[in-house]
């Protein structure tokens, strides 16, 4: 633009029609320029004037041509729970655009970014490789799933048009100019999100430190709810992950308790944890929506317990190989390199051991650092650590009457207290749910459970005790024991385990914001 | 390069994906658009879902509207719109749409050509007609479609086909307002600009949700800088009773007795415009005499369920001389006493000289996009331009205008749609065309309904959709193009006249309705009658005609381009007026004539009635219905289209009740319950809200299961139903264990 000046272009751009028309409608509504150092944009949704026309979802809808169905914010409805003055308030919401992301934080390709300068939270589309996992991470349920494209997508908070001194979509199609960009300061948006200040019926603010201010005249009830609050829905099931938490524990269980068994059933264990365990992954991998790009998933180790999974999980297999591979090269080939062989392979064994346990628990943090409270460390180490047990046994069990090896009975006896283990835990975590506050995501969660999948409830249940009773009654049966005894009792412990996981993933409530009418 | 490839590869920063999301600026004074949807080109028009009529900038490539954003300086939404608004064209790509002509053959829809359908169309109606006469055949039409195709259909059917008897849908939500205004001010002639929300001092809301059902109007309302007092009178404490600064909540259908309270206490403050009373109206000394002797505050004030201090405050308020605008919408127009109710708001307005002025006026808002083009030159209850079917030289207007014979002119007037109903229950109307509304899901007592309907000989149905609950009873289904398919103009509520364009082709056959017509004229053979309209500006340049030395004059418009230029033009807009007409934003009576012959405006008024079907010990509770959400349309056809406004909609039919009464039924939030009315019972889900207040129950009135409830109880005077008010029992859904 050599030679032409700013007012020059400014003219030419208006003459060119490329100056927005709506611009002097809303120029008030967003900053004249970019954030200073410790500052960011922020949505300020002033609460007096959302009359919860949807127009701002429309307009959002419209303006960025998100795919049919698709919607980057979302209308609730809080009522106050006092009948004396009757309270109504609708509330718009969008991406947050938090201080401290978990979005960004658990994402395992670093598909998120911070802009520094705008502090705007932005989605890389091509990075992404479908895991879903910020979908878990933001308490704000923002980051949504478009299975069509197999990618998350989300709000940028228009940056591109802010930085050309246009409005958000939202800002500019909010009839009421409820909705306007400001400037916070990041240190008062911790010291908002430490004091628990953002709006009622809400996730708490600690997780994230989201930036959008609620603003109101009025005073809004602490106790105003969300009007869907007794709405209760199933989450998405999540099947290939369901396989892949089965397969993968049990897997690991086995190389737990194969390291205490005698070779003629050492090489065995360890070839099923092999398949076992690449069985699991690969059901996992259809999880993803785009799983071509499931390498890019190491790349976020340093904040993504995704990623810690991912590496663990090589880390087990590579083990795992070379256990499998020199316990049966102990077989078939006992006079080469004896002491030499049987020392990698007993080393491997111990690794895979250990690197199965990391994985594990790298499984388990995924859920944890979720921050949900059904998925909270002690309910799922137990339910995930109790399946490899649990699992684990039964399966040497049944490896150990294929190959009639005497310590059957020990078998047994360790799959009877596995299943004891995970009947108490179970039973644990079930009581705590029960004894939850009303309404509380524990509760919620128990309530969801049995009032609207109780066949996959008494089914996780009656299973247990079956199995467990069966693996009593096997003790006392023990070496006469039948292989068509076994298989059923094999078979009625994977239904259970099965619609254990199932209703881990679709009966998880959490906080989120308010909602409407359904 | 490599480097960067494999960078790419393990951190992609671009891609096509990326690419998907991204936006430019497009010019056309839109800032950035979605690339994909970057126009090469935008035109102007007006929206097809509701009368606030905003104005929508379609965006088009290569021809084909592909996204819009809402007109900028169009006078009436000043650069927003609602939901609905922005998902304009979602509902054209329905998969539902109808596309070919389907006729009943052997019990079952299957499709046919054009020429066999009108073919069909021509021969079932003249057998009818020929063995049971004129008045044995109907239409029932709409307020959706342009002023030009109600003018072509109106004037077809009863100057071409000779039959007499057609009603519009606009029976459900203007007639109320339209008969109000007729007999107070000589003309169906609501007063209203929209910059009056801006310049009031005191918004009384009667009956209406603004912010759920006219979310643009509302806009309006924040845009007032006078700091208004905004005082929603609603049984219900809606969204817009949050926003307000006050809210009535009245008892239902305690409106006229609250209307007549605040008149008494008025004329006992001597808020008396003497001056105005005097010079421009007529009748106020009996008006008064009724107030003070009819009128008992007492009784009135019981009646509607407000505090006196509630009413004394909002007298003195009025009496201050604040600008005081009143409006409403179907909490009164759906009434058994709707015209007197919209009369009483009429008469407080004349007696308080609030009228022709900033801020004030009586102010109806109407519910469809073309409602009022309806009332005018739809030819069924006022012959075209709303002239009379009985004045002989009315008809000598029309005929000469149209060129056309006046014995073609029916000298009699037409049924209302109850009316219609009713004939075709007992036998006499036989064939019945309906013209894009869905009767059996809007009208009143379905399960009646539906006995009703099995009667007809001949039902046609002409609809965008193949599938509503009227098509789907439909004998010939007429595949019409939808809103964007075609052209014409809508009147909305402040009078404002609008183009609406084809931005988009047709699905498969469909036809706009324009062409449908033409179709069935030249196979009913009375052409020569439509020679003048080849395309629907033909219509409208002798409907322009027609409006001469009418209210609603329309005669100075040069033409379709002209209301492009100008924003809209509201009516009137004569020949040669002086330049005072040119403002953008224009009210009525600002001198002071109405359009009585001896320019003087009534006062009408009788006493409250009771409600039809009050509750009792069976029927215990008192049933509203009412918009839902402002993303729902009516019976949800269109808006159900849009996969947006699907999901910002409630999918399945609640109830809303309060608390109180729930702990008695021992009803739980968000559990099945019964709805029981003399006329049928519903399923539905159970709200718990104190909004609804107590002995009332609530449920939105887009779900096709509401009717069966509701009762036909019409205003005497406009024939409209009451759909707010009827007695209901609610139980736990029997089948779940207590």
């Amino acid at each position: 633009m050599l030679g032409i000046s700013a007012v020059d272009a400014f003219s030419q751009k208006k003459e060119r029609g490329e100056l927005p028309d709506l611009q002097q409608y809303y120029k008030e509504l967003i900053p004249v320029g970019l954030p200073g150092s410790g500052e960011q944009f922020a949505f300020e949704v002033n609460l007096d004037k959302c009359t919860g026309c949807k127009a701002c979802v429309a307009g959002c809808h419209s303006l960025n041509g998100l795919d049919p169905g698709e919607t980057w914010r979302d209308i609730g409805v809080l009522q106050g729970a006092a009948a004396t003055k009757f309270f109504l308030q609708t509330v718009t919401t969008a991406c947050h655009h938090c201080a401290d992301p978990a979005c960004l934080s658990g994402c395992p390709v670093i598909a998120y970014e911070k802009e520094p300068d705008t502090g705007v939270v932005k989605h890389l589309d091509d990075q992404c490789i479908g895991c879903q996992y910020c979908t878990w991470k933001c308490p704000y349920e923002v980051p949504k799933y478009n299975p069509s494209l197999g990618i998350v997508r989300k709000c940028d908070m228009c940056v591109g048009r802010l930085r050309e001194g246009e409005a958000p979509a939202c800002v500019q199609s909010c009839p009421s100019q409820a909705i306007r960009i400001t400037i916070v300061k990041k240190d008062s948006m911790r010291d908002r999100a430490g004091k628990g200040v953002f709006l009622p019926h809400s996730p708490d603010p600690r997780i994230t430190t989201p930036s959008t201010l609620y603003v109101s005249s009025k005073e809004i009830p602490q106790d105003a709810f969300s009007v869907d609050k007794d709405h209760i829905q199933l989450k998405h099931a999540h099947l290939p992950l369901v396989g892949m938490l089965l397969f993968t524990q049990s897997a690991i269980g086995l190389t737990w308790f194969g390291q205490f068994s005698d070779s003629s059933q050492k090489r065995w264990i360890a070839l099923l944890a092999f398949m076992l365990v690449h069985a699991g992954l690969g059901v996992g991998a259809l999880h993803l929506g785009r799983p071509q790009f499931m390498f890019r998933s190491f790349l976020g180790w340093k904040t993504s317990w995704m990623s810690r999974e991912v590496i663990a999980f090589v880390a087990f297999t590579s083990t795992l190989a070379p256990w499998a591979a020199f316990s049966w090269l102990q077989y078939f080939k006992p006079e080469l390199f004896p002491s030499v062989v049987a020392q990698i392979a007993s080393g491997a064994g111990v690794a895979s051991a250990v690197t199965g346990s990391l994985a594990l628990f790298s499984s388990v943090m995924i859920y944890h650092d979720t921050k949900k409270p059904c998925w909270n460390l002690q309910f799922t180490l137990g339910r995930f650590a109790g399946s490899a047990l649990w699992f684990g046994a039964l399966l040497g069990s049944f490896i150990s009457l294929l190959v009639k090896s005497p310590s059957l009975q020990n078998w047994i006896i360790l799959s009877a207290v596995s299943g004891v283990i995970k009947l108490a835990h179970s039973t644990w975590e079930q009581w705590q749910k029960m004894n939850a506050t009303e309404y509380s995501p524990l509760e919620r969660s128990w309530h969801t459970e049995w009032s609207l999948l109780p066949v996959h409830t008494l089914a996780k249940w009656g299973g247990i005790w079956i199995s467990l009773l069966l693996s009593l009654l096997q003790i006392f049966l023990g070496q006469t024991m039948p292989i068509y005894f076994m298989i059923p009792a094999l078979c009625i412990f994977v239904v259970a385990e099965m619609c254990e996981r199932y209703l881990f993933f679709t009966t998880e409530v959490s906080a989120k914001m308010p909602g409407a009418h359904l | 390069m490599i480097p960067r490839i494999l960078r790419e590869l393990v951190h992609a920063t671009d891609g096509p994906l990326t690419q998907k999301l991204k936006r430019k600026s497009a010019g056309f004074g839109l800032g950035q658009v979605p690339l994909q949807f970057a126009p090469d080109s935008t035109t102007d028009m007006v929206c097809g879902f509701c009368a606030t009529g905003c104005g929508l900038r379609v965006h088009m490539k290569q021809g084909k509207a592909v996204n819009l954003t809402p007109s900028p300086f169009y006078p009436v939404n000043k650069g927003m719109a609602c939901p609905k608004g922005w998902e304009a064209l979602a509902p054209l790509n329905a998969p539902n749409r109808a596309t070919k002509p389907m006729l009943r053959q052997k019990g079952k829809q299957v499709p046919v050509s054009w020429e066999k359908a009108s073919e069909v169309f021509v021969e079932r109606f003249r057998k009818i007609m020929d063995l049971h006469g004129r008045e044995s055949v109907a239409f029932l039409s709409t307020g959706q479609i342009p002023t030009e195709e109600m003018a072509y259909l109106g004037s077809f059917f009863k100057f071409g086909m000779g039959g007499i008897h057609g009603d519009g849908n606009t029976r459900q939500c203007m007639a109320t307002a339209a008969t109000a205004y007729k007999q107070s001010f000589g003309f169906d002639a609501p007063p209203l600009s929209y910059s009056d929300l801006e310049e009031s001092d005191l918004i009384i809301l009667i009956g209406s949700n603004m912010v759920q059902a006219h979310p643009i109007m509302w806009e309006r309302v924040t845009l007032n800088r006078r700091n208004p007092e905004i005082i929603v009178v609603d049984p219900r404490f809606t969204e817009t009773a949050m926003a307000g600064t006050k809210h009535f909540a009245i008892k239902p259908k305690g409106d006229l007795a609250f209307l007549h309270a605040l008149a008494r206490l008025l004329l006992d403050r001597r808020a008396v415009d003497q001056r105005f009373v005097h010079n421009y109206t007529h009748g106020f000394l009996e008006y008064a005499k009724f107030l003070r002797k009819e009128i008992d505050l007492g009784n009135s004030i019981e009646q509607c369920g407000l505090s006196r201090k509630q009413l004394e405050d909002l007298a003195d308020q009025i009496a201050e001389g604040k600008r005081t605008s009143f409006w409403w919408t179907m909490g009164v127009n759906q009434s058994h006493e709707g015209v007197r109710t919209a009369q009483a708001i009429i008469s407080i307005c004349l007696m308080t000289g609030n009228i022709g002025k900033p801020g004030t006026g009586p102010n109806s808002i109407t519910g469809q996009c073309n409602a009022m083009g309806s009332r005018l030159f739809s030819n069924t209850t006022n012959l075209l331009g709303g002239h009379d079917f009985l004045k002989t030289e009315h008809r000598k207007k029309i005929a000469d205008t149209l060129r056309i014979p006046i014995d073609c002119i029916p000298s009699q007037n037409s049924l209302a749609y109850d009316q219609i109903l009713e004939k075709v229950r007992d036998g006499k109307i036989k064939g019945l065309w309906v013209i894009a509304t869905n009767t059996v899901h809007s009208w009143t007592d379905r399960n009646e309904l539906d006995s009703i309907l099995a009667k007809l000989d001949f039902l046609v149905v002409q609809d965008m959709y193949c599938d509503t609950l009227t098509a789907q009873k439909a004998d010939l289904v007429l595949p019409a193009a939808g809103w964007g398919e075609k052209e014409g103009t809508f009147i909305n509520s402040e009078r404002r006249i609008g183009r609406i364009k084809q931005v988009r082709n047709p699905p498969g056959q469909a036809r706009s309705d324009f062409k449908i017509f033409q179709t069935l004229v030249h196979a009913w053979g009375c052409a020569k009658y439509f020679e003048r309209w080849k395309n629907p500006e033909d219509v409208f340049l002798d409907l322009q005609k027609i409006s001469y030395g009418q209210p609603c004059d329309i005669t100075g418009i040069s033409g379709y381009e002209n209301l492009d230029e100008r924003g809209g033009i509201q009516w009137p807009f004569k020949l040669g007026a002086d330049s005072s007409q040119l403002e953008q934003e224009r009210r009525l009576f600002a001198n002071g004539a109405f359009y009585h012959p001896d320019q003087k405006a009534r006062f009408i008024f009788s006493s409250s009635e009771p409600v039809p079907e009050d509750t009792d010990a069976k029927f215990p509770l008192v049933l509203l219905s009412g918009r839902g959400s402002s993303s729902q349309w009516h019976t949800l056809t269109r808006s159900n289209s849009s996969s947006v406004l699907q999901k910002l909609s409630p999918t399945k039919i609640y109830v809303e009740i309060h608390p109180i009464d729930a702990k008695e039924l021992r009803i739980q939030n968000g559990e099945r319950v019964l709805l029981t009315t003399r006329r049928g019972e519903i399923f539905a889900k159970a709200v718990l809200t104190e909004s609804v207040g107590i002995g009332r129950v609530f449920v939105p009135m887009h779900f096709p299961e509401v009717n069966k409830l509701t009762r036909t109880d019409v205003d005497p005077y406009s024939r409209q139903p009451s759909f707010k008010h009827c007695a209901v029992r609610l139980q736990r859904d029997p089948k779940l264990k207590s």
